[in-house]
């Protein structure tokens, strides 16, 4: 049954994919990198103290493209069920990772991601992704090679698409192939699952 | 670091490699979200910036520009839009050229590069918006009254279609294709053919001569039919201006 669920949501996926109209990936990616870019001399031009080359503003640029993928995920999540009606509830986290790895990447970016190293209690997971379209003809420069997570943008858009399903969750990279690693792999933690708060109604009219 | 060198060169094969394989593509919604979101970001730092600079766009120490130095953008906002697209044009050029050498309908044949401007022109019209947008631009005109200048005509640019600033406010009047005419401008002035490139709406004007400005047409100004339809009017312009020193080039070389 396993193998069965897994390719049914990757077909999912490739055929909401094939439908949709498209863009070039190196647009994409090119764009991105303009706006990384952008953002690491800006920032770096605000702030007094250093020049932009030394590094010293990647954690804010990786603060500002999480906040970014989260504003962007919070949409995103409303197009992913406009796209894909017939998807349902899951279950577990084990098909939230699976819709996520193997559909919503899919359908948006046109590659998968793997789902791996669920931890015993099934409350974390690692999403591998082989090629990041983000990160085509990237390369970081030494001084920001191990401070900034150049797709940190992907953390935010899970995140957001989460908590707007009431997933409470912390998404972070932990490995990068732009900073030398064999692939690039994102852990998501589910903190807590946050239960819907009804306001009270004026009873009294 | 010792392997900081060996690293590096697997890092930049790596990086391309993936120019020999084939195009990939991704949906149009994620490149959508993405510019809508570049976007706000941009406005904020906009807003920013405007406490530190009083003056505003003329005085921005960006506003190099190859050609002539009007600011001829409504806003600034327009003009980090303009100032985002063109590295991005110039890095373009390099990656069609040396992909589609040879290939079948693609931006050159046998490795060569175009260098007249003309051609130039046909190729951005029809191929690099084919490879960028999945289709070719809608039209290439140029214009009668200045023989530098020079229009492609796109009825619905990507970055238009979702991106909404508001009609009331003081940024209604941005044209977020601003970004795709530096684009072109970064694609033109990398293949030595400085221009200066603009985004105009069409039908954003009041009424001219009221002809209708279709490809075979040849008119100055941008024609508006009358009473256009509210919210219809994302057809956008871009006015391509050459510079003096290539036009004469052209000439002599013709």
């Amino acid at each position: 049954m396993a193998s069965k669920g897994q390719s049914l949501h990757a077909k999912a996926g490739e055929n909401i994919f094939a439908k949709n109209p498209k863009v070039s990936a190196e647009l994409l990616a090119l764009t991105y990198g303009a706006f990384v870019h952008r953002l690491i001399k800006d920032d770096g031009a605000t702030t007094s103290s250093a020049s932009a080359g030394s590094g010293e503003n990647a954690e804010e640029v990786n603060a500002i493209l999480d906040k970014m993928g989260y504003n962007i995920g919070c949409r995103m999540v409303d197009e992913f069920f406009a796209k894909a009606p017939q998807q349902g509830l899951c279950r577990d986290l084990n098909d939230t990772a699976k819709v996520i790895g193997e559909q919503a990447f899919k359908m948006f970016l046109g590659v998968t991601a793997e789902v791996s190293s669920f931890d015993s209690e099934n409350k974390a997971f690692s999403l591998i992704l082989r090629e990041n379209p983000l990160a085509d003809f990237v390369i970081l420069p030494a001084a920001y090679a191990n401070k900034l997570w150049y797709s940190n943008l992907l953390c935010g858009v899970i995140r957001g698409a989460l908590e707007m399903l009431n997933m409470k969750v912390a998404c972070y990279f932990r490995k990068d192939i732009l900073r030398g690693h064999d692939c690039t792999e994102m852990r998501v933690e589910l903190k807590e699952i946050i239960k819907d708060k009804y306001e009270e109604d004026d009873d009294e009219k | 670091m010792k392997k900081g060198s060996a690293m590096n060169a697997t890092l930049a094969d790596f990086a391309f490699e993936r120019t020999l394989k084939p195009r990939q593509e991704v949906s149009l919604s994620s490149f959508s979200f993405l510019f809508s979101e570049i976007v706000q970001q941009l406005m904020k730092s906009e807003k920013a910036a405007s406490y530190h600079a009083h003056s505003g766009a003329l005085t921005d120490p960006m506003l190099q520009s190859a050609g002539s130095g009007t600011c001829h953008l409504n806003n600034d906002l327009e003009h980090q839009l303009y100032q985002l697209g063109i590295p991005i044009g110039e890095k373009l050029l390099e990656l069609l050229f040396y992909r589609e050498k040879g290939g079948q309908g693609g931006a050159c044949s046998s490795g060569k590069r175009e260098t007249k401007l003309v051609s130039m022109l046909h190729l951005i019209n029809g191929s690099v918006f084919k490879a960028l947008f999945g289709r070719p631009a809608d039209g290439l005109e140029q214009s009668i009254e200045d023989e530098d200048e020079y229009r492609i005509l796109d009825r619905s640019p990507i970055t238009n279609k979702f991106a909404n600033l508001g009609k009331n406010s003081q940024l209604g009047q941005t044209n977020c294709a601003a970004f795709i005419a530096g684009l072109i401008e970064g694609m033109l002035c990398s293949a030595k053919l400085y221009a200066k490139v603009t985004a105009h709406l069409y039908g954003d004007e009041e009424a001219g001569a009221g002809g209708d400005a279709q490809a075979t047409a040849e008119g100055e100004g941008a024609e508006t039919p009358a009473g256009a339809g509210a919210g219809a009017t994302s057809t956008t312009i871009y006015v391509i201006k050459f510079a003096k020193e290539v036009a004469v080039r052209e000439r002599a070389g013709q």
